[in-house]
């Protein structure tokens, strides 16, 4: 609803707070007519309005809003020939020009003013004696005018979704130019200070009761409906007016009809006065009572205004907004993989029209990411909100050897153009060694520098190739990872991790360049390394109950368990996978810090495996989890 | 003040390790300690840890003082000692749990590990140094298992026969062998778990009066699932 009470009177009378749900520009052509002794008609109102952000303004050209009084002056003057002309007064009051300003602090609060030139004229016959041979009298027009200026300042606040509340200044400032009047000031519209209360509430839907009250102790009451009609709606209003000035008690009512759709509207308007209007006063009671409103007063006549108005909206409406992102997964740039198919950061996004929408999801982390990355698109239901995951890409290019804090712009879209709502959160991005201590990414440092430890592993192999050529075929993954293994220790030293964080991990080629590693570091270059020569590994995960944890290593000698004697006498050396296709086959462990050699490495993996996966049942109880890598 | 000792002890797990003392040896009976590669023959009031593996050979036997416990272990049987301590049911299906918790994932994609294309080496047709025929090992391994259960470790029995299957895939079709463990997990009330088991024994080749049986105790085991 959020709209102020009586909007189909559609003036800023009732409105001085200029409270406006216009979304971009709106042109508004008031014609109408009284219906006097003769019924005259004429232009109204010619207003535009512009919406900016959560500013409006508003301008206006009221041409008809004038109040004309001629009055007798019971004084005659007999003519040349013998005829005679009263002397009479002609009083002018008219609103020209208005101007309005207002802010939405929030959906539910906004505040605003208006500010309306007025200008009234004062004509008076008088008849001048001129004296020369003879007394002559000339019959003179004199005028005085006056201009004033009213400021109003006003206050709408709706703080459910049914009620809207308003409060607002009566000839708050009042302020004159051009003041020469001396002998009519008598005349001039009352304007005595006051305040406007309004309330608007909706107690079921598509009515609305409003009510108005003015300390001066007038008041208007009514209602007002809607209905959908085509790809628009039909509006009636009623409303009935107390003014303290004029009789009856309820001195009429103004209905309405019209009809709204999306670009323009149309509206009938009037007002029905219940008593029959003064068409004569003397002037000295005029003189005491005066006016208060141009349009409003014991002396107007019956109306009907016709009221087109256009709304030109360039601004595209906003269908869905974003109510709050929750960043899920710091960024941790040698986890490419891992976020485009986790997300990092979830938000919760309302849809805003009556209709399902697709949500099309963007993001940018700044200082990360050269371009938008676009996330998988979301239907929201009507009025529904719904989590959407925005996933990223880590650039090839990305070397970062510091962790910083960025900001990530998050985007929502229905439309291919323009975006519907935009949110900025902060976000850590790590260095691109950091790790975050689950064993699953280490397989993501696994990855890396392919090529390298490619061409490194097959260069040991052909320096081995004349033993490896004497060997079983079957046997071949076993003796390439301990050829592998026992050419990598050579060089080697065992780096206990001096980050008690265990935050960072080597990259393959690193390992190899810096000769060492904690065993993080040299878990991940043995994988990446028997990887490369397509043996298949898995990274176990030893979960500390307290402090930090271990990682080593499995691999896959592809030996059939019947096989499993030629490469060694003890079973407790090895234990048996079922693989993908349900084929039993002999995995064995590497202590990949046993820097001494593969057989030494392989009793020590065994006796770790053994002791702490198995016997201890810390694979049943999660205390211990095999990580495979491919 | 003995008391609280002991009740300390039991509270904070802090038990001696394992030690078994050979009480009796007779004939040829074989060690392989923790992860060594050889066996070596062992003598009267050795002391073992839980690490050993015993292989005792067609006329042997041994006797093992463990606490205040005797352990018999008799001919042409595999145990090893680390199968020596009790173990709740829970502990077991733990352990038998594992098995598949072992297992590669099975992804649906196809899974890039194909092997170098560079070959080095040839095939052998499978011949070996190995010290034992391989069946007899894995068979040696179900006497060992065997012997676990008689000296009332049916928990560490029953975990002992399933790696041994994995582990000599051969010892799958020995069908005495498999109804013996199927009925010890029945013993336990693990009923599932023997209905599967003797769901697989069923596919083997089995004697009339085998048959009987594994369908006798199929039957059992279906109506007490059923309930």
């Amino acid at each position: 609803m959020n709209k102020p009470a009586n909007t189909l009177l559609n003036s800023i009378e009732s409105n001085p707070s200029n409270f406006s749900n216009l979304k971009d520009w709106g042109i508004e052509l008031s014609y109408g007519g009284e219906f006097a002794n003769s019924t005259t008609s004429n232009l109204y109102l010619l207003s535009i309005s512009k919406s900016i952000a959560h500013s409006n303004f508003s301008i206006r050209y009221t041409p008809g809003y004038q109040k004309d009084f001629l009055f007798k002056s019971g004084q005659s003057v007999v003519l040349g020939d013998s005829s005679t002309q009263t002397l009479s007064s002609k009083f002018t009051y008219k609103e020209i020009f208005g101007f309005g300003y207002s802010y939405r602090l929030t959906d539910k609060l906004s505040f605003g003013f208006t500010t309306r030139l007025f200008n009234q004229e004062f004509n008076n016959e008088v008849v001048d004696p001129v004296f020369s041979d003879s007394l002559f009298f000339n019959l003179t027009t004199e005028t005085e005018k006056t201009n004033f200026w009213k400021i109003d300042f006003g206050i709408n606040f709706s703080p459910i979704e049914n009620v809207s509340l308003s409060v607002a200044s009566i000839n708050l400032i009042d302020v004159s130019s051009k003041t020469d009047i001396t002998s009519n000031s008598v005349y001039e519209i009352k304007r005595p200070k006051g305040a406007l209360l309004g309330a608007s509430i909706s107690p079921i839907k598509q009515i609305n009761l409003n009510f108005l009250y003015e300390t001066t102790q007038s008041f208007m009451a009514g209602f007002d409906s809607e209905f959908d009609l085509a790809d628009g709606s039909i509006g009636v209003s009623l409303t009935s007016f107390h003014d303290k000035y004029q009789s009856p008690y309820i001195a009429g009512i103004v209905p309405a009809i019209s009809y709204q759709n999306k670009n323009f509207g149309v509206t009938l308007s009037g007002v029905k006065y219940f008593r029959d209007r003064n068409t004569t006063q003397s002037i000295s009671v005029f003189e005491t009572e005066g006016i208060r409103n141009i349009l409003n007063n014991k002396y107007s006549f019956d109306k009907a205004v016709l009221t087109i108005n256009f709304r030109l909206n360039t601004i595209a409406q906003e269908k869905a907004k974003i109510l709050n992102v929750n960043i899920v997964q710091e960024i941790f740039p040698a986890f490419e993989d891992n976020y485009l198919t986790k997300p990092f950061a979830v938000a919760k996004v309302v849809n805003k029209t009556d209709n399902i929408i697709r949500v099309k999801p963007s993001s940018k982390i700044i200082g990360f990411n050269r371009d938008i990355i676009y996330s998988p698109s979301v239907s929201i239901n009507a009025h529904d909100t719904a989590e959407v995951h925005f996933y990223t890409i880590v650039p090839d290019t990305y070397t970062n050897k510091k962790s910083k804090v960025s900001y990530a712009d998050f985007y929502i879209s229905t439309r291919n153009d323009e975006n519907d709502d935009k949110f900025q959160k902060p976000i850590l991005i790590n260095k691109i060694n950091a790790w975050d201590g689950k064993v699953i990414h280490l397989k993501e440092f696994i990855k890396k520098d392919q090529n390298f430890i490619m061409k490194y592993a097959k260069e040991v192999l052909s320096e081995n190739k004349s033993k490896l050529d004497t060997i079983v075929y079957s046997l071949s993954p076993f003796y390439k990872a301990k050829i592998l293994f026992d050419n990598l220790v050579k060089k080697f030293v065992y780096v206990a991790d001096p980050n008690a964080t265990s935050d960072f991990v080597q990259f393959p080629k690193q390992t190899i360049e810096l000769k060492g590693g904690d065993c993080d570091d040299l878990s991940v270059l043995y994988s990446a390394v028997l990887e490369s020569v397509g043996i298949q590994t898995a990274l176990v995960d030893y979960k500390p109950e307290k402090g930090l944890g271990h990682v080593n290593l499995l691999f896959n000698t592809e030996l059939s368990p019947r096989r499993a004697k030629w490469i060694t006498d003890n079973d407790s050396k090895y234990f048996i996978r079922k693989n993908s296709k349900g084929e039993d086959q002999v995995w064995i462990a590497i202590e990949t810090t046993s820097l001494t050699n593969f057989m030494k490495a392989w009793d020590l993996g065994t006796e770790k495996f053994n002791n702490e996966a198995l016997n201890k049942l810390g694979l049943a109880k999660g205390r211990v989890e095999i990580v495979d890598v491919q | 003040m003995k008391k609280i000792f002991l009740i300390l002890f039991i509270m904070t797990g802090f038990l001696p390790a394992q030690t078994f003392i050979v009480k009796k040896v007779k004939g040829e009976v074989k060690a392989q300690i923790g992860v060594s590669e050889k066996w070596q023959p062992v003598k009267k009031n050795a002391e073992l840890n839980s690490q050993t593996t015993l292989m005792t050979s067609k006329n042997s036997r041994i006797v093992l003082q463990y606490g205040k416990e005797k352990i018999k272990i008799k001919n042409l049987s595999i145990i090893s000692l680390k199968g020596i301590k009790k173990l709740t049911t829970d502990e077991l299906l733990l352990a038998l749990a594992m098995e598949n918790i072992l297992d590669v994932p099975n992804k649906k994609k196809n899974i890039n590990n194909s092997p170098n294309t560079a070959v080095y080496g040839k095939e052998i047709n499978g011949k070996t140094k190995a010290v034992i025929n391989k069946n007899d090992f894995g068979k040696m391994r179900l006497n060992g298992a065997k012997q676990l259960a008689e000296n009332g470790y049916i928990e560490s029995a029953i975990i002992e026969a399933m790696e041994t299957y994995r582990k000599y895939p051969d010892t799958k079709k020995l069908s005495d062998y498999r109804i013996y463990f199927a009925n010890l997990l029945v013993k336990k009330r693990l009923y599932d778990e023997a209905l599967t088991e003797y769901n697989k024994i069923i596919e083997l080749k089995l004697d009339k009066n085998e048959k009987l049986q594994v369908k006798k105790q199929m039957a059992f085991l279906k109506k007490k699932l059923l309930r």
